[in-house]
């Protein structure tokens, strides 16, 4: 089954191989020479009186409203891992005795080093402080995935500071991912969608926010699995097997909305004969003709090639080789 | 049935959800004395009730909704959390409890010792209404045309058809129960366990034919999805690594569906059958691990198997007495597909500007079914040739180095390159290899904007011949079938954000995809895709966001034919323009204790097929689908506790659909149709209702 001697192999080869020499070089190079940075924040110190230093300014009233988190898993001071059994506000914040400080007369206020206007550290050091502690399953693949690598922060989606974070509200959720994929929350509203528009789908359904080494941040390994989470009938293994089926679900159906029944890329006759014009009603052209007041053609009407070919998923049945039965 | 399949599952959940404290940990209540911390361990949330109308059961807008029928509905919402200062928590949550889309969770444990969960959730999706049927036992796996039935050649002799259609509803209700437990064993371990039944019951359409006669039938759906996920983690301070394990085992009640053939047809079968989807079970196991040695260096992969059985009993070739038995070569397909998934990711910085970052993966699909002969009937007419299984397996594999480089504080520049090689069985082509590669460019020239460009090119060939399957009748020579054919993939982003002020931002989202497949003179030829995405949002103050939206996308495919099994002779081009305006307000306390919100979308779908064949040039009727959403709610509180809240929601939808419009049962002569109608209403429904919170 396999071909092997191909010249674009060989040619692919030598590059990948170079490709993994310079990777390694780099890496050993550069580990070294930035190994000061880590350093950065070693000068800072706490405040003395903690949360109570930072709830003296900011409070319900404030620009961004806080006592919210009070209410939240953040706040639990009886599990040992939550900002508020260790520095509190600083936990997440970052050490705050400079930002909280007495100030002389039209002296501007220092930044807080994390979440906040101006934050002294990266939005990648910021990231670190939420996957300090939320590191466990997915999160794991966050590096040098899509999110990671297009800036998105943790707070770009998450709001720590209110009794219900939205994002992880399922109803919710799509209102939050739609800031930035709004092309792929307006196919919802088209003939036919996935039940995103009413809550009852979340994009976590399918997708992996926090990183994933899949295909378009799919949570499971293949699209097709991530199909048949829901749609285990499809998954068979069938006696007679329509290949494109289980080689990729979307090579037929548009999995956020289509303007076409059952999610379908386009309407049959034309998308079965994308691929199929054997001698005989598969090859012919379905035209006007073929509509209602000249032909009336099968062919075309209804559901089309489905009319016969109902079983386009595969078929168990002995005689079902033409996906009819 | 739902409810007795459930019983054993709640119990289960049941149990679960009152019996975690054996395994909580105890852990160090000692915290900073923190005078100003508002810490809430009351019991808080609200509890909700009220009465929802609605003007018409219109499925296109009932579908997902939950509503069954027009009218009143009592419908009411629970969310109660408690949290105590032990990390103990617990809480119960209800959303349309009156309604056909109902959900509820319960949670529990104690955070970083033990969670716990049982979800219920229940979906309807409605499919059609007053769809035309001649068969009484709809739902059942046996259609029985009436006893005076009078059969005949096309559907113009069907002299009882008038009297014996009937309407049903076409729909499906989705039932998903959920539980899980998940518990701590130090900083290091974790343990998780989660079970789902997902429970679908109901009708879809389905085509059952006899040579060049069919008819639409209402197929029964009663099937339900086990599915059990376990897993251990184990989580140090540079690596980590989880092992998990997914069971999914398909149980379908239905083996076959068996109807009445309506049409006298040579060879004179009485009834025909097709075979439901068969049970099936699919069991993988999973190593996941990341390592993160330094700042600068980071990989995480994963490895899974995974095996693929399908046993069902197959059922007789035909049912046609006059053939009567045809052998089988074996009494079920014994099927065992074997998969393995392995992905591999390394990111490191190589200099303080520089990021590199490599991937693999590996895919296989490695398909061990038995290959027999079969000896075909014919839609259960005649007997034709013998075929032999194609059990289809793949390999696919591949890799991508990349590298972002930081050229200044403001811009950033990324590259890569990939790879990627497939490999299949029982296809025309044994392998297509695939170069990728990619250009971006991120920056902020300004304080006020950001910009995104990406390149993207695909390159994709088919390694060897291109060899159609013996087939009889056969395939045209010159046909590529476009998930195999030689292809190249030009793609162009751009996108942008302008912040004119902290309040004010617009956005840009486009996209130009072009698929083209020059090598394919039969087949998909060429497929594009445009998009553009236009918003803009406003947000004065925490208590006002205000938000518009226009998106326009354009998707063509051009598609070739021949129906002289040789060149190309016909054309044919299928485009799709999808128009989506949109726009919304939220305001709290602009009025006093009034919250106001409207959300607005109105999506206008066009779609034109042509073609162009060597006697003319035609169009169908275009394709149209118009949508109006509106949705309209105030909540009014009392006082701190009490509120109402008033709900309004205005549909409009419109649709042209040559493909059924104008298709009554027996407007084709050899296809007895169902008579849908494309959908056109306009639609109110509103709700009240009064929320107490506490």
């Amino acid at each position: 089954m396999i071909r092997t001697g191909d010249r674009k192999q060989s040619y692919r080869s030598r590059l990948i191989l170079a490709g993994v020499i310079v990777l390694v070089g780099w890496f050993a190079g550069g580990i070294d020479g930035m190994a000061q940075d880590q350093g950065d924040s070693s000068t800072l110190e706490y405040t003395a009186e903690g949360a109570d230093a930072c709830l003296a300014c900011h409070d319900e009233n404030g620009e961004v409203p806080v006592m919210d988190i009070f209410k939240t898993p953040h706040a639990v001071p009886g599990d040992a891992r939550t900002p508020f059994a260790q520095h509190q506000c600083e936990s997440c914040h970052g050490p705050g005795a400079e930002h909280g400080k007495r100030l002389r007369f039209n002296q501007e206020r220092p930044p807080i080093p994390a979440f906040g206007d101006n934050a002294l550290w990266s939005k990648q050091k910021q990231n670190g402080i939420c996957l300090d502690c939320h590191q466990r399953d997915q999160r794991m693949h966050w590096d040098g995935g899509t999110h990671e690598r297009q800036d998105v922060a943790c707070m770009d989606c998450h709001q720590v500071h209110v009794s219900e974070d939205p994002v992880t509200v399922a109803r919710r959720e799509a209102e939050v991912c739609s800031d930035c994929h709004r092309d792929v929350q307006v196919e919802s509203h088209q003939m036919s969608s996935h039940p995103m528009r009413f809550g009852d789908m979340a994009c976590s359904d399918c997708h992996q926010p926090h990183g994933s080494l899949n295909t378009a941040m799919l949570k499971e390994p293949t699209l097709n699995d991530s199909c048949y989470s829901c749609h285990a009938d499809k998954r068979g293994p069938f006696l007679w097997e329509h290949a494109p089926v289980a080689d990729d679900c979307t090579n037929c159906h548009s999995p956020h909305g289509s303007n076409h029944p059952a999610l379908l890329k386009q309407r049959p006759p034309l998308l079965c004969q994308s691929c199929h014009s054997r001698i005989g009603h598969p090859s012919i052209s379905r035209t006007p003709d073929d509509l209602p007041g000249g032909r009336a053609s099968a062919f075309l009407l209804g559901g089309s090639c489905l009319n016969c070919h109902s079983k386009v998923h595969g078929s168990n049945h002995p005689s079902g080789a033409n996906l009819s039965r | 049935m739902l409810a007795l399949k459930s019983q054993w599952i709640l119990s289960f959940g049941v149990a679960l959800a009152i019996s975690p404290a054996a395994v909580m940990a105890e852990t160090d209540d000692a915290t900073e004395e923190c005078e100003a911390c508002a810490f809430d361990w009351e019991p808080r949330g609200y509890v909700e009730a009220g009465v929802l109308w609605l003007e018409d059961d219109e499925p296109d807008f009932t579908n997902y909704r939950g509503f069954d029928r027009d009218g009143l509905f009592l419908n009411g919402a629970i969310d109660v959390i408690e949290r105590n200062e032990d990390g103990t928590y617990w809480s119960l949550q209800g959303q349309n409890l009156g309604l056909g889309s109902r959900s509820a969770a319960i949670r529990g444990g104690r955070q970083g010792a033990v969670d716990y969960f049982l979800d219920y959730q229940e979906l309807n999706h409605d499919l059609y209404d007053s769809t035309k049927t001649v068969f009484s036992g709809v739902g059942s796996e046996r259609l029985e045309l009436p006893a005076n039935w009078v059969r005949g050649d096309t559907t113009k002799d069907l002299t009882r058809l008038d009297v014996a259609l009937r309407n049903i509803d076409i729909e499906l209700e989705r039932k998903t129960l959920a539980t899980g437990l998940r518990f701590f064993q130090g900083e290091n371990w974790d343990y998780n366990f989660q079970y789902t039944a997902d429970e679908r019951d109901g009708t879809r359409l389905m085509g059952g034919s006899f040579l060049l006669r069919s008819v639409i039938l209402p197929e029964p759906v009663d099937d339900i999805t086990h599915r059990f996920d376990l897993s251990v983690g184990y989580l140090a301070k540079l690596w980590q690594l989880r092992l998990a394990y997914h069971g999914s085992f398909y149980d379908n009640d239905n083996e076959s569906l068996t109807w009445d053939n309506p049409f006298t047809v040579p060879g004179d079968a009485p009834r025909g059958r097709s075979a439901a989807a068969p049970d099936n079970s699919f069991n993988r196991l999973m190593l996941s691990g990341a390592f993160r040695p330094t700042r600068w260096l980071s990989g995480s992969g994963h490895i899974a198997v995974g095996r693929l059985e399908q046993d069902e009993s197959f059922i007789p070739a035909t049912i046609n007495p006059d053939i009567g038995p045809v052998g089988l070569p074996r009494q079920n397909l014994d099927a065992e597909v074997n998969t393995l998934n392995a992905r591999l990711r390394l990111t490191g910085n190589a200099t303080r500007r520089l990021t590199l970052k490599a991937e693999g993966f590996f895919d296989e699909r490695d398909n061990d079914t038995p290959v027999d002969n079969y000896r075909q009937v014919d839609t259960d007419l005649f007997l034709a040739e013998l075929r032999e299984n194609r059990p289809y397996s793949f390999e696919k594999s591949g890799g991508e180095l990349s590298a972002d480089y930081r050229l200044t504080s403001n811009t950033d520049l990324s590259t890569g390159y990939g790879i990627e090689r497939s490999e299949f069985t029982f296809q025309e082509v044994d392998a297509t290899d695939t170069d990728l590669y990619f250009g971006e460019l991120r920056t902020r020239p300004g304080e006020r904007v950001e910009l995104r460009l990406r390149l993207g090119w695909e390159d994709r060939d088919i390694d060897g011949d291109y060899d159609p399957l013996e087939a009889v009748p056969p395939e045209n020579p010159l046909l590529r079938k476009f998930n195999l054919a030689d292809r190249d993939r030009r793609e162009i982003r751009i996108a942008g954000n302008y912040y004119a002020s902290e309040q004010l931002s617009f956005g840009l989202n486009s996209v130009y995809a072009d698929d083209d497949y020059h090598n394919s003179a039969i087949g998909l030829t060429e497929a594009r895709d445009r998009m553009v995405t236009l918003d803009a949002s406003w947000s004065p103050g925490q208590n006002l966001n205000a938000y518009v939206y226009f998106t326009r996308q354009n998707i063509e495919s051009d598609i070739a034919g021949s129906e002289s099994f040789g060149r190309p002779d016909w054309f044919a081009q299928h485009d799709d323009t999808i128009n989506t305006f949109g726009g919304g307000v939220q305001a709290r306390e602009i009025i006093p204790h009034l919250e106001l919100g409207v959300d607005l979308a109105y999506t206008r779908s066009r779609g034109n097929i042509s073609v162009d064949s060597r006697t003319s040039d035609q169009k169908f009727p275009q394709l149209k689908a118009d949508r109006v959403s509106t949705r309209i709610y105030g909540e009014y509180s009392v006082s701190d506790r009490w509120s109402y809240r008033l709900d309004y929601w205005l549909e409009h939808y419109e649709q042209e659909d040559f493909f059924i419009d104008g298709v009554a049962p027996d407007t084709t002569d050899n296809v007895l149709t169902t008579g849908r109608v494309s959908p056109d209403y306009v639609i109110h429904a509103a709700g009240i209702s009064a929320r107490y919170r506490f």
